[in-house]
């Protein structure tokens, strides 16, 4: 899936605006609640049928960082 | 730190440790004796900690088999968190990832990954019975995890600090225990050895011994995708988790016996909890459920409830009748 797609998925699934979810944002300011991120989190992995560990997270602090890893996820 | 620095330091506190403590331990307590006060703190701690254990982080938490008041789950994770078997958000939700990918690659700490033979075997038992803690990667929680972060009185008792204030308070109160009844401080440090120490690495090792030879040897009744066995053996010390193959084909039960033989005193605990009205909505499997997946077609409903009979024909080697899996391992 291309990164532009990527972005719409999380934009539907995290219900914003896709304007919003830029490769710079940070995923922290885009939800009101830490919640929301690991469901959203739980979400993609059930879409796009990948498997995350935590150590896959470690340090992702931006939308770009995590496409970086779903992509290398999904090759 | 991040999370592979943070499982390493929790495996040399509250495994390696607790395992070089009970070394220890045997050594001082063969000089000191040890005296009946010792014992009760042992026995109480051993109790509150696999009720903890099977009961809470397993039964309620993983796969909710009952309801609870909220100071029951607060006292299950607090019983639980005194285990040192990780906190209960991420215990649950290793747990849940197991369920998902039993004995598969994924699953964190399954035997059957570790190559064919003794050797393989060997290594795979070790593995799931302590190394899985060093190596293995946290999985980040599936749709039946989900609710354990949502709940705010969890996710305060799993942060850190709370977690090793209670695994703190597990090997404190023993030592209290002995201490203040004998008055002296060779009491307290017996109690620390016995009910705290010995107690927690005592009942890991039960947890884990159904991590590794629940899935190597024993009975498996029930067909399954993965290789989880009835270890009869070891159902006392685990509160009736041993039944792991009884688990697994029904794993939201919060009973593991299926046959009048198959002691789970932790279902027992639950019945006594529910007269009290702490605990309610215990889940339980109908026989009619239990028939229709059992691995061996044409065993009876008595052999289910009871009576032991071999009724498929002699020599069946697909994984053996019932009966003749029934002695456990």
């Amino acid at each position: 899936m291309q990164r532009n797609e990527l972005i719409g998925l999380l934009a539907r699934l995290l219900k914003i605006d896709v304007a919003r979810v830029t490769e710079t944002a940070r995923l922290t300011d885009l939800v009101a609640d830490s919640f929301v991120l690991i469901e959203t989190v739980v979400e993609l992995q059930e879409e796009l049928n990948i498997t995350l560990v935590q150590e896959d997270l470690d340090g992702v602090v931006s939308v770009g960082q995590l496409l970086n890893v779903i992509q290398a996820k999904q090759k | 730190m991040n999370i592979s620095a943070m499982q390493k330091r929790h495996f040399i506190l509250l495994d390696v440790l607790p395992l070089l403590g009970t070394l220890l331990g045997v050594v001082v307590l063969t000089q000191t004796g040890v005296h009946a006060i010792d014992l009760v703190g042992l026995i109480l701690m051993w109790f509150v900690t696999v009720v903890g254990i099977e009961l809470g982080y397993h039964r309620y938490f993983s796969h909710q088999a009952f309801q609870v008041r909220p100071w029951v789950k607060g006292m299950l994770v607090v019983f639980a968190s005194m285990g040192g078997q990780g906190s209960v958000i991420a215990w649950a939700t290793n747990h849940v990832h197991h369920h998902r990918f039993s004995d598969q690659k994924e699953d964190t700490h399954t035997p059957m990954q570790s190559g064919d033979g003794v050797w393989g075997r060997l290594k795979g038992f070790l593995h799931a019975q302590l190394l899985w803690k060093w190596s293995y990667r946290p999985p980040l929680p599936d749709r039946q995890a989900l609710w354990l972060y949502k709940d705010p009185m969890i996710t305060r008792l799993s942060k850190n600090r709370s977690y090793f204030s209670w695994v703190l308070l597990g090997l404190l109160l023993p030592a209290a225990i002995s201490g203040l009844w004998e008055m002296s401080w060779e009491g307290a440090l017996r109690g620390f050895l016995l009910g705290g120490v010995i107690r927690l690495f005592a009942t890991q090792q039960g947890t884990f011994l159904i991590n590794s030879l629940c899935h190597l040897v024993g009975a498996q009744p029930y067909t399954s995708k993965d290789n989880s066995r009835n270890a009869a053996g070891f159902s006392l010390v685990t509160l009736g988790g041993a039944w792991h193959n009884n688990h697994h084909a029904f794993p939201r039960s919060g009973k593991n016996s299926h046959d009048w033989w198959q002691i789970d005193y932790g279902y027992g605990v639950l019945r006594v909890a529910e007269r009290l009205g702490w605990v309610w909505d215990i889940h339980t499997v109908s026989q009619e459920d239990r028939r229709r997946k059992l691995k061996t077609a044409g065993v009876t409903t008595e052999s289910i409830t009871g009576v032991i009979t071999k009724t498929q024909a002699a020599g069946n080697s697909g994984g053996g009748t019932y009966d003749s899996n029934a002695a456990g391992s």
